[in-house]
């Protein structure tokens, strides 16, 4: 990467402070090295052009966020007199009711079960068949290939009807299981052809040296392989992680609300289900409660964001290359 | 590699998963092309075979074609502003491609904080965007008002509820959540540009622009081709921001239908037409795989050496 030696530029690090009348001198930090020296002001300005435009497009990403949180803290009525103005007082209470009585924290708790048996298996699986690929070529490994490259390629939305007759005849319709298993098999394909790739730029020394102090083929895979795999194991859950908690077609159609209180719902079709009963305006914080339930869905994608921030932009990115 | 022993480890490690993945994959899709020719409403335990009757239905149907240009209009609006931008953004920060030699003060935070939206779930950005887009209290209005006009003067209804601006509103949205991702794979595309071509140019006397023209853009074109096909299968597929974004709908058919909230309906709200329901996505698959053989095609291009 080519841009790690900038960090945090001091003027740029607070872009959010002003609005995006940032033109005055000076607010800019310096910029080219020994130019605009002594030009008119027009030229000048347009050497910052490049500097204007980044810090208008941060506004434009954080502004609509930072509004959610500040409004996740004020009433209907302050929120309709003006969109700008701060909470009158401060509720932390709103998240306390948003958690209990929109049960936010019924919906977090079902995504957090879903979610994590579902990048569990899809890991466990997509490591397993990896390494076989990679590792132990076989007659019929180029079919395998194929089979699930064609999982890769085509619309979940030619498989969604017949899924849920699949589901309810299994016995898993409206289950926290059937959504761990539909998760994991439709996350398969792509985890594989990323482990795969990465067990082949494994050294084969290692494992060899092993074999050769007798241990067997299942001891090299779980004592010398899988270690050496950690990093890769770490982009691939972290991927999965993102795009299961992200899911939202897919619980609607296999997981339909089952009780008055939509117990059974994950964060997505939750929130959903709020901004659509809003209308009704069931309490004098009820936007505020859904901004929070917003904002704690957010939380576990921001901390996974913050703390594996390089595995996130290659894991992802290689999705698009794939 | 050690002969012996080896098929029980191929065979336990490849049985759990190739069983998941063909209960719930492989049979879905077989049987999503198979129900495609029959009637089925889901209460009968057998199929009944109508032939190609679902397919001529769907191509005499108007919804279904109003589907389809609001994702061609989607198909064109998103990937140039996405990619367009992107492709500025990156452009800037790197001062033309020679990030190695003139990045951009804030570099990194800017590439932190535009990637941020890609890892926020779509449901999430649709509720947000609804909220910013709305005509009593939203954001936007706040914005307008101040600057002494009103939303709905500009837009009758507001973005959302209005036929005319809702698919735009709805591609801004997309448009917000994915440039900083896409951003980023340029960053890395110029990342793997050498710095002598840049000193050379340099020598020669071309400026950022001309640099940025003559020497990143041509080097990482198929990176561009690459992030255009993944995108524009991304907005075919496209639906949980059209179905959270489009709910309030002014219109029978939510004035934004696109193949996939259409599909849905006619699946699981109107009066569960399976049949008809699969040939869609039938079609929807042989779009996808049209424009993956379009990959294909594009990526096996001989690449630029350097």
């Amino acid at each position: 990467m080519s841009t790690d030696t900038s960090a945090a530029d001091p003027a740029t690090a607070a872009p959010t402070a002003t609005g995006p009348a940032t033109t005055g001198p000076g607010t800019d930090g310096p910029t080219g090295p020994g130019r605009g020296a002594g030009r008119s002001w027009p030229s000048r300005l347009l050497g910052r052009a490049p500097q204007l435009i980044l810090v208008a497009w941060a506004l434009v990403v954080a502004v609509p966020l930072a509004w959610i949180l500040m409004s996740s803290l004020k009433t209907n009525a302050e929120i309709y007199r003006s969109p700008f103005g701060p909470p009158g007082q401060l509720r932390p209470d709103v998240y306390a009711r948003a958690w209990a009585e929109s049960n936010i924290g019924a919906f977090f708790v079902n995504t957090v079960v879903v979610v994590a048996g579902g990048v569990l298996l899809t890991m466990t699986l997509s490591a397993m068949t990896a390494y076989v690929m990679a590792r132990y070529p076989f007659p019929g490994s180029r079919a395998l290939y194929w089979l699930y490259l064609a999982g890769m390629t085509f619309p979940v939305f030619l498989a969604i009807v017949p899924l849920v007759r699949i589901v309810q005849a299994l016995g898993l319709f409206a289950t926290p299981m059937g959504l761990i298993l539909v998760y994991a098999a439709f996350s398969l394909p792509f985890s594989i052809f990323f482990l795969t790739a990465f067990f082949r730029t494994l050294p084969e020394e290692l494992s060899e040296a092993a074999f050769l102090d007798g241990a067997g083929h299942f001891g090299v895979f779980f004592r010398i392989m899988l270690p050496l795999a950690r990093p890769g194991l770490i982009s691939i859950g972290v991927f999965n992680f993102l795009g299961q908690w992200n899911q939202f077609l897919l619980p609607q159609v296999l997981n339909p609300q089952q009780d008055q209180e939509r117990s059974n719902f994950v964060l997505s079709q939750g929130l959903v289900a709020l901004a659509l009963g809003e209308n009704y305006e069931t309490s004098p914080t009820s936007i505020a409660q859904l901004f929070a339930g917003l904002i704690i869905s957010m939380v576990p994608v921001l901390v996974v964001y913050i703390v594996f921030q390089r595995q996130v932009q290659s894991g992802l990115t290689a999705g698009a290359l794939r | 590699m050690h002969q012996r022993g080896r098929w029980p480890l191929i065979l336990t490690f490849l049985a759990p998963g190739l069983i998941l993945y063909t209960v719930f994959v492989l049979s879905s899709f077989a049987q999503g092309v198979q129900i495609s020719f029959t009637n089925w409403t889901g209460f009968t335990p057998t199929l009944e075979y109508v032939g190609l009757d679902n397919y001529l239905r769907l191509f005499r149907d108007g919804a279904w074609w109003r589907a389809v240009s609001h994702n061609a209009v989607l198909l064109i609006v998103i990937p140039v502003l996405t990619l367009g931008l992107a492709m500025l953004f990156a452009a800037l920060i790197t001062r033309g491609g020679a990030g190695n030699l003139r990045a951009m003060p804030g570099a990194e935070l800017y590439r932190v904080l535009f990637f941020f939206p890609q890892v926020v779930p779509v449901v999430i950005i649709g509720i947000m965007f609804s909220y910013l887009y709305a005509s009593r209290g939203g954001l936007l209005q706040g914005v307008l008002q101040m600057l002494g006009t009103d939303l709905l003067t500009l837009v009758p209804n507001g973005p959302l509820g209005n036929p005319d601006t809702i698919l735009l509103a709805i591609a801004l949205a997309s448009v917000w959540s994915s440039v900083g991702f896409y951003m980023v794979l340029f960053l890395s595309a110029m990342g793997g540009v050498p710095t002598e071509l840049y000193e050379a140019a340099a020598l020669d006397g071309a400026g950022r622009m001309r640099s940025f023209f003559h020497v990143t853009l041509p080097l990482i074109w198929t990176h561009a081709q690459t992030a255009l096909i993944y995108l524009g299968i991304g907005t075919l597929d496209s639906y949980a921001l059209i179905a959270v974004m489009a709910m309030t709908g002014t219109a029978g058919d939510f004035g934004a239908d696109v193949m996939s909230t259409y599909l849905y309906r006619t699946a699981f709200s109107f009066s569960s037409q399976f049949g008809y329901a699969a040939a869609m996505g039938t079609v929807m698959m042989l779009a996808s795989v049209a424009l993956a053989l379009v990959t294909f095609r594009l990526t096996r291009r001989e690449e630029m050496q350097y």
